[in-house]
Formats: structure tokens, sequence, C-alpha cells
């Protein structure tokens, strides 16, 4: 019973039920109009039926050759609605925009190590760890995992592989 | 950089100390480069950065428009000066100056794109169109024909519904004329054309064709998500219900069964056909209800709650439409309480269906659950359910039936919930919340319902225990932080609210939703300097505005993101207008007022201060946008009585008429500290004042019932304040009128005496109206003492001015001083009751300092607050300690406020 649609920019005057919470970070104006001018079919948001937010996904589309792909930038849902299955209806969504019109190869996102219930999630939807990345979170020593779900572009499946926890690489090596 | 290796070499130096930050030594290389190539303009525009960069944006500008007299034409001159004018929010002169350059380079495309970018920074829609017509005409590019066609449509947004869109049906043809070449390509293109087809009235045919017909599918518009559910809109407004309720069907089948607004949809092709029709009879109904029943039962281990939300929603339109429904909807909300009682969201899930069976039923259906569910609370799920229970048992009125003693036992009831849910949760992690919180955020709201009906502010300091302690499991849950915030504010403890707040980081774009819960009156508690850097911090979302919005809409246009610019346009008119922003400004003036302690100091102040901001026509106040977010509390409270967030505010919510008057004030004491005369603009500013004080009713006396229109935002000191005001701003028209025609010598003027005794008689009902009763310490200092207090220094800080403007009337303008005399003497006997006033002021703070000192707080409230206390928590001898400490950090508040407020009162007796 959530309304999943493209998310607005006047959104932003209503999203503190999520944004409040400490680990969602509020970026200036910028940010977030800068994916929605580019990408506007990867930002959507999930609404209860009287229209407060709930929770949104920011994705963009990068890479090139074979590593063109989408990308999670954020994904938040807000405390009251948690363990609903919102997040996994806007990773779907993203998947299938990643897919067309974007024609990617994968879809991938940056999770810390330490984050066991979001690593589970993820692995629950179909993504694998590809590569773990030495200290991405800047001002911390943690270590962040890359985890990969290939589309169907990716026919060889170059986008998985066994025990990627064990490819290390450093976090400019991650950059498009 | 240039294309010039030699220039290049010259400016490197100064590009360097820029980028360091610098700014000095760029200047100074500038200067250096200009003495050998006086006409150098990118060094001139550099120079003109530098000065930017370093603050100093007048002479940067005052560089800018130097070198705008000159024309240049090479882009990395036109780059800088463009930075420099955008960051100091001036748009208009790149608009001439990137049309210059273009113009003398006609075939460089790029300097043409910048014309086009700085007409769309301004939004100037006319000019963009033009250029990007020549654009296309020199360069031959579609994208540029889009960008045509998008800025004729926002020419035409704003044309009324009812009459021919010109520009509208210009941009169609133009569009059709792309279609039919086959350039119409992509889908933001094609939501371009539906943009304007949908502007225009009853072409929702057209639309739905379009996007049926070829570039719908070549675009494979419908695996859009928006353009899905708009195709299915226009599918509904066409009347194909069977391809409408075919096409949901399929999303909610196959991609997505928890998709609200495609279930809204899918009714909408089931109950609009049979308008009108007996439902009862009807196969729709028969085949929604077979529908929804195979949704809900396809649903597995971890269900959707969409599909069983929907059986509801549709039995409660059967009930609305031919009734006799109710126990259905009843038994479906028990059994969804069943499958969901153990999620958060299951409350506000049910409550509206709730709200529509009537009270009856939702006190049957609080009974049915409570026989299910019963009082188990072992599991985090059980906890889950206690609390959704209780949430409804609250919304359904049962709470408000309670006296004090039975709410006082549901408190301690809650808090005892909460204690047993908290080793359930020992190994969250410090970023997550308890499971019980929600029991303590409820015994606060069942604390502050008893405030409200005993007055006494006892519940409202054990709630602020309970809070606090409960936040020390939770950390981060701003739930408990946002309620704190409030009754901190209530209980006057300024520093402790601020000091919650500042740990929410609320930031950007949250500082114009969120800022009031902190900056609302904020002077009022003599903090000022602490209230201003609040004010501040809040207001760089609306610079932010200025200079990073315009920069997005850019984006958009170069991304050919066509979707996105009406919204863009939006968002920024949105924050640009925004009543919270000129809420915050004139606060922001009354403490910069008030910031001035000597009178001239203030008169000087007031004769800088910039008007051209301070409006109160009626268009303006209309044109605010009021975008503060009020939901965002947690809230169970019945329906049609006041939530908890108007509850716990300390005062009326500010509005457009508190906006007016605090924008009167000032203007006319501006008009008073030039001693100008009287003139339109002055009588006008006073009869306004005078007609909103006409209809202003104290927030607290106000009622509904009252037959003449008034208005309560404000507070009962907030009137006081006006109205005397009001008073001695008419002394000065009088007694400036007197003055100019005692010197003219005309036939008009007034007998001196006469004059006298008419600005005695003003400035005596002024006196009466400055009359304070005064404050009792008792044990609590509430939002209300301070507020009253600092309302009188406010008043006295004007009226030193004001008497001080009456006086330099007569002494400057007067050329018979002499006949004044009395005049004169009833100002000094006004100012002896100002002084006064302060004196009892003083004399009130020192009382009341004496009372908050910590070991008087200790002995006395404290012990109150202890003695006897029917709150378990405060009873139960573990939490002494913590207690003592809150009590003394809002004593500690209380008192910074007093002495703040003691200087500044001090400071104003002349």
């Amino acid at each position: 019973m959530s309304s999943l649609r493209q998310f607005k920019a006047t959104d932003l005057f209503s999203f503190n039920a999520i944004n409040l919470d400490s680990l969602t970070e509020t970026y200036n104006i910028s940010f977030y109009l800068s994916y929605l001018a580019r990408w506007p079919d990867l930002f959507s948001v999930q609404c209860t039926p009287s229209s407060t937010l709930m929770a949104y996904v920011m994705g963009k589309a990068e890479g090139t050759g074979t590593d063109w792909h989408g990308h999670v930038t954020a994904i938040t849902v807000a405390p009251e609605y948690r363990r609903l299955g919102l997040a996994q209806g806007m990773m779907d969504l993203l998947e299938r925009v990643s897919e067309y019109p974007y024609d990617g190869y994968f879809v991938d996102l940056f999770v810390r190590c330490s984050n066991k219930v979001a690593i589970e999630m993820y692995t629950q939807l179909g993504y694998s760890i590809y590569r773990t990345v030495k200290e991405y979170y800047s001002y911390e020593t943690e270590n962040a995992y890359d985890m990969r779900k290939p589309l169907k572009r990716d026919v060889d499946r170059q986008s998985v592989r066994e025990n990627g926890e064990s490819f290390l690489v450093e976090p400019h090596e991650v950059q498009f | 950089m240039t294309s010039n290796p030699e220039l290049d070499k010259k400016l490197r130096p100064i590009y360097d100390a820029m980028e360091v930050g610098n700014y000095r030594e760029g200047i100074q290389l500038c200067n250096k480069a200009l003495k050998s190539q006086p006409d150098l303009h990118i060094a001139k525009a550099l120079k003109a950065l530098a000065f930017e960069r370093g603050g100093k944006t007048n002479e940067a500008l005052a560089l800018c428009e130097e070198i705008q007299w000159s024309k240049p034409t090479d882009e990395p001159t036109l780059r800088t000066l463009s930075l420099v004018l955008r960051s100091a929010g001036k748009y208009e002169p790149m608009i001439k100056l990137y049309e210059n350059a273009y113009k003398a380079h006609p075939k460089n495309e790029n300097l043409a794109n910048h014309w086009f970018m700085s007409l769309a920074r301004s939004l100037d829609f006319k000019g963009q169109q033009q250029v990007a017509l020549q654009l296309h005409k020199n360069f031959k590019k579609n994208s540029y024909l889009f960008w045509a066609i998008m800025s004729m449509t926002l020419q035409g947004q704003n044309v009324s519904a009812n009459q021919p869109n010109v520009l509208y049906q210009l941009a169609e043809r133009m569009m059709a004329k792309l279609n039919n070449e086959g350039k119409v390509e992509t889908l933001e293109e094609l939501q371009l054309y539906l943009i304007i087809l949908l502007g225009q009235q009853n072409r929702h045919v057209d639309a739905l064709a379009l996007l049926e017909g070829d570039v719908g599918v070549k675009t494979k518009a419908i695996e859009n998500v928006e353009l899905r559910h708009l195709r299915i809109q226009l599918l509904i407004q066409a009347e194909r219900w069977q391809d409408a309720r075919d096409a949901t069907v399929q999303i909610l089948k196959e991609i997505n069964s928890d998709d609200w607004r495609t279930i809204l949809q899918y009714f909408d092709t089931i109950f609009l056909p049979v308008a009108g029709a007996d439902l009862k009879t009807s196969d729709n109904l028969t085949e929604a209800r077979a529908f929804t029943s195979e949704l809900a039962k396809n649903e597995g281990k971890n269900p959707k709650r969409g599909p069983f939300l929907a059986q509801i929603e549709l039995e409660k339109r059967v009930q609305e439409s031919i009734g006799d429904n109710k126990d259905t909807v009843l038994a479906l909300l028990v059994a969804y309480f069943e499958k969901f009682g153990s999620k958060s969201c299951c409350f506000e899930d049910l409550s509206t269906y709730l709200e529509g069976l009537g009270q009856e039923s939702a006190l049957e259906f609080c009974r049915r659950l409570r026989e299910a569910s019963g009082e188990k609370a072992d599991t985090v799920k059980e906890i889950t359910i206690q609390i959704n229970l209780a949430r409804f048992e609250r919304s359904v009125g049962l709470q408000a039936k309670l006296n004090p003693t039975e709410s006082m036992a549901l408190v301690n009831k809650f808090w005892k919930l909460y204690e047993d849910a908290l080793p359930l949760g020992k190994d969250l992690s410090e970023t997550e919340r308890q499971y019980g919180d929600d029991y303590a955020i409820m015994a606060a709201h069942l604390l502050i319902d008893i405030h409200k009906e005993t007055k006494s502010y006892f519940p409202l300091l054990n709630a602020t225990f309970m809070l606090e302690h409960a936040l020390n499991a939770s950390k981060h849950n701003y739930q408990i932080k946002l309620v704190l915030v409030r009754i901190y504010e209530l209980l006057g403890a300024f520093s402790c609210a601020s000091g919650i707040y500042n740990t929410m980081s609320i930031k950007h774009i949250q500082h114009d939703t969120l800022s009031h819960f902190i900056t609302d009156r904020v002077s009022s508690y003599g903090m000022f300097t602490e209230a201003l850097s609040q004010l501040y911090s809040a207001h760089e979302i609306y610079h932010s505005n200025e200079s990073e919005t315009p920069e997005m809409i850019l984006q958009a246009y170069k991304y050919s993101t066509f979707s996105k610019i009406q919204e863009f346009i939006e968002f920024q008119s949105r924050l640009e207008n925004s009543l919270q922003k000129m809420i915050a400004d004139r606060e922001m003036i009354r403490l910069e007022f008030l910031r001035e302690d000597s009178v001239s100091r203030a008169v000087a102040w007031l004769q800088e201060l910039q008007i051209d901001n301070l409006k109160y026509d009626e268009a303006f106040c209309q044109a605010r946008v009021d975008n503060r977010d009020t939901s965002v509390m947690l809230n169970w409270n019945p329906k049609g009585s006041p939530s908890v967030e108007t509850l716990t505010r300390p005062s009326a919510q500010l509005g457009r008429h508190w906006m007016v008057l605090f924008t009167l004030v000032p203007r006319i004491l501006k008009h008073m500290a030039h001693l100008a005369a009287i003139d339109d603009q002055y009588e006008k500013l006073v009869a306004a004042l005078e007609a909103l004080l006409l209809t202003a009713t104290p927030a607290s006396t106000a009622t509904s019932s009252d037959s003449e229109p008034t208005h309560s935002e404000f507070t009962a000191e907030e009137i006081k304040l006006g109205k005397i005001v009001l008073k001695v701003a008419t002394t000065f028209q009088v007694l400036s009128l007197a003055i100019a025609a005692q010197n003219s010598g005309s036939p008009s003027k007034v007998d001196p005496a006469k004059t006298a005794a008419t600005v005695k008689e003003h400035l005596t009902a002024a006196t009466a109206l400055l009359k304070r009763e005064p404050v009792k310490s008792t044990g609590v200092l509430p939002w209300g003492t301070f507020h009253a207090l600092t309302m009188t220094v406010e008043t006295v800080a004007y009226l030193n001015v004001m008497n001080q403007c009456l006086q330099n009337l007569i002494s400057t303008k007067a050329h018979k001083k002499a006949a004044f005399k009395a005049t004169n003497a009833a100002i000094q006997d006004f100012m002896a009751q100002c002084r006064q006033t302060l004196q009892s002021v003083q004399t009130d703070v020192t009382a009341l300092r004496n009372a908050v000192k910590p070991d008087r707080i200790k002995n006395g409230l404290l012990y109150e607050i202890c003695d006897g206390s029917s709150v378990d928590y405060v009873r139960s001898g573990t939490h002494q300690a913590e207690i003592e400490e809150k009590t003394l950090k809002i004593g500690a508040s209380w008192m910074s406020s007093l002495v703040y407020l003691q200087q500044e009162a001090v400071a104003r007796m002349v």
C-alpha cells in the first residue's frame, strides 16, 4: 500500500520523516536536483495513501564499455516503515530502469562491511559481493563491499564472481 | 584558462593565488598585470572575483560594471564575470554581455549556448525562445528546437485555462511537425509533447493517441512508471474502462501488488462506469471482490500490505455508496490487524478507515483487538502490537475520557512497559530505536494532556525527565527530540530546547521546513545573540536557493530533461516565496534592532534599514507559501481534536498577520527616525497598523463563534505592543503636522496648548497600555513569563527611539520651540513612565534570579517535583541524580535568560 513513483523536486519539502533519521544525510539542493536533472527515472519514492513520504532511492547510470551500469547512490527508509519490503520495491524499479532505457550490464551499490542487515537484504535481492573497497568512507577506516547484480545484457555474467570479498581495491579505482 | 599560451603564463600566478584562497595576493597580481596592460579584461575580471571571494561584494560589482561598459567578448572574461555576478545574485547583466559577445562571434556556438543559459537563469522564457530559435537556425540541432518549445510552454503555462492559449498552440504545431518527421525520439521529448497537450483543455484523447502511437511504442513509454500511470489515467478519462482495468490488473499481478495508486485506478475502473447504477447487483463489484481476494491469496510468506488494504478500501466504498457494510469492514480491519499488527505502520494504515466507521464501531474494534491480544508484551512483535493497540485506544478517545489520576496511572503503566521492553533491545546498535520508545512518547502525550487540563507545569517537567532518560538508550530518536524541544519551550527553557534541536542535524532544505520549531518567537527568551545565530544559520538555505537552483534548471536544459523544468521552477519559487523565510526575516529585524542598545545607534540603524523587502501588501502576503512541516511529529490524538504539534506550541502559530505587524513597526519607526514629513506612505502605514489591530484577538481568548472576522496569531503582549506603537505613531503625526503649520504661520495652525493636550492624551493612553502586572515566581518560569518580560523591554526600546524622535522633531524642526514647551513636558513625562516600567521589569527579574539560583532550585522546585510524586519514574529512587541534573539544567537555562534580559533592560533605562 505504497505508491511507488518518481521523486519530485518539491518532495524535498516533505521528506523529513525519512531524513531526520540519523543514518540519512541531508545534502544541499544541488545534490538532489543534479540527480533529478540527469536521471529522473532512477530517483523514486514510496508514499503512503495520504502522501507521506516513506522511503526513497536515488541512482545514476555510469561507466564505459561493459562497465556501463546502474548505480545506487542512496536508499533509505523512514524508521516507521521498515521491514515492509519498500526497499525491495524500489530496487526492483531501479533495476528495471537500468535495463531500459539505460541498457546497463549490471546494478551496483556500496555497503559498509559491518552492515550485516543490509548485506543480507541485498543478497536476498540477488546481489553478490564483487570486490572490497578499502577505506571507502572518507574519515573512516571501514571497508565497503561493492555488490553487484547482473542484468540481462550481461550474458556472460561478468559482474558476478566467486569470493568477491577477497578482491581488494583502492577507493580511487572505483570511480567512473 | 585562455587559448593564448603567453597570456596563460601571465595569468597562471593569479589563478594559483586564487586557488589557495589568497585573494589579497590575487588582487595585487591583477593590479600588476593591469599596470602593463590596462585593457586586459580577464585580469580585471579576476580582480573582481578576488574581491567577491574575499567578501568585498561592492568593490567586485563596481569592477564588473566597469568591465561591462567595455563589452568584452572573450570567454574566459565572461565566464569569470558570470561567476562573480552569480554569487552576488545578479543575473541580468550577463544576458547583455553574452548577447553582445555572440553577436560579435556569430559562429561561436558555445557563446550562443551561454546566452541562452543566462536567460534561463533569469527565467526569461520569451528571450529563451528567441535565442533557442536562433541557435537552431544557425547550428541546425534539433535539441535547440526542443529548447524553444519548452520556452514557449513555460510562457504559456500561466494563461488561464478558459482562454485560447496561442503559445501552447504554437508549441504544439512545432511538436507535431517534428513528430511527423520522426524527430521526437526520447522519453523526455515525448513528455514535453504531453505537457503541451495536457496543458490544454480536453486533449486527453490526443495525449492517449500519442502515448499509444508510434512514438509511444518506439520509446517504450509505458515501461516508464510515470507514463504508465498517466496512460491509465487517460484511459479512465476516455472511459475505455476495460483497457484501463486490464492495464491495472497487469501491473498489480505481475509488477507490484503493493502499488496503491494503481489500486486506486483499478477501483476507478470498477466504480466510475456504474456510478448511479445499482452497485449491489453490479458484476463490477463481484469482479472487484474476486480480484482483490485473488491478489491477497497470492501474497506469500512476507505479504505486501496492498492487497489486504485494497479489500478494506473496496468494502469501505461499498459502505459509502450502499451502506449496511460496516460489519464487513470491521471484520476486515480486525483481520488486517491480526496480520500486520506487529508492523509499526499498522496504525496509520487503518486509522482513516476506522474514523470512517464511526465511534461505536471504532470502540468495538479496540475491544476486539484487546480481547485477542490481551496485555502480552514479551517479544518484539508483541510490543509493537501493544503499542499499536494503545495508539488506537488513544485515537478513538479512550484516553481523553480519563481524569488526571487515571491518566497518571496510565503514564506509569506505559513507563513500566517501556522499561520492560529495554532488555529486548540491548543488542541494538546505537543508531536504532528501542522497541518501546513509543511508550515513552505516549506517556509524554498523556502528561501534556494533564498539563493542559490542570495548568500545572509539573507534568511537563516529569515528561522531560522521562524523555531525556529514553534518549540515553535511543540516542537518535528524532520523535523523542521533537516533542522534547517543544516541552522545553513550554517550560521557558530555551538553552535546553536549542541543545536538543542542535543535535538533530537539521540542515539545508530542512531549515525552511523545520526551523520554525526553534525560531518561532525566539526573541522571547531574552537571549538575543543565540536567537540571531539560529535564525542566520537557517536563512542560508534561501541564499543556496538563489545560487544553486538556477544552475540546476540549466542542467535540466543541458540534459534535455524537460519533465523536470517546471518542477524545478516551482521548487525555486516555493523557497523564494516561503512564508517561513519572511517570518524569520522579520524576527531577525526585531533582534537586529534590539542589538543596538543605545538610542542613537538604534536611530542610525533604522535610518540604514532597507525597506525594499519590507512589504506588507495583500498581494505580497497571499503569495507567501507555507512550507513548514507540522505533520512530522507523532500524533495519535482523536481526529477533530488538536494534534500534539498544536498542543505543544508555546504560543499561536505565526502567519501573515504576524508578519505584517512586524513589518509595520520597523517601517513606522524608520519614518520617524528620519524625522520625515507626514506623507501618504506614513499615513498608509499607520492606517494599516490600525486596521490590523482592529481585527486582532489574542490567541488565548479567540473563539471560533465570533461573528466578526478576527485573526489570532498574536499574543496579548503583541497586541499591546502594536497598540502602543500606534498611539505614539499618531502622536508623531499630530506633532509633525502642528509644527509644520506653526512654521508656515498658516491660518490653520493649531493652538499649542491644544497640541500639547492631544499629545498628552495619546501618551497617557500609551502609558495605560504599558502598565504591567508584577511577575510572581511560581517555581516554574514558563514561556509566557519570558515573553511578557521581553516584550516589555522591546516595547520600551521602540518607545525610547520614538520619544527621541518626538523631541528631535521639536528641537530641529520647530521654528518657535517655545510654543511646544508643554508638549515637550508631556513627552518627558512619558519617558519617565517608560523608565519606571523598565525599573519594574528589573525588580521582577532580580527577584526571579534569586528564585532560580541552584540551591533554591534544589530546595524548592526539585523538592516539589519529588515530594509525594505520583510519577513512578520520579518515585523509583534510581533516577534521583538524573532528575536533579535535569532540573538544575532547566534552572540554569532560566538563569541565562534572566541574566541577558536584565542586561537588556538596564541598557534601555534612559
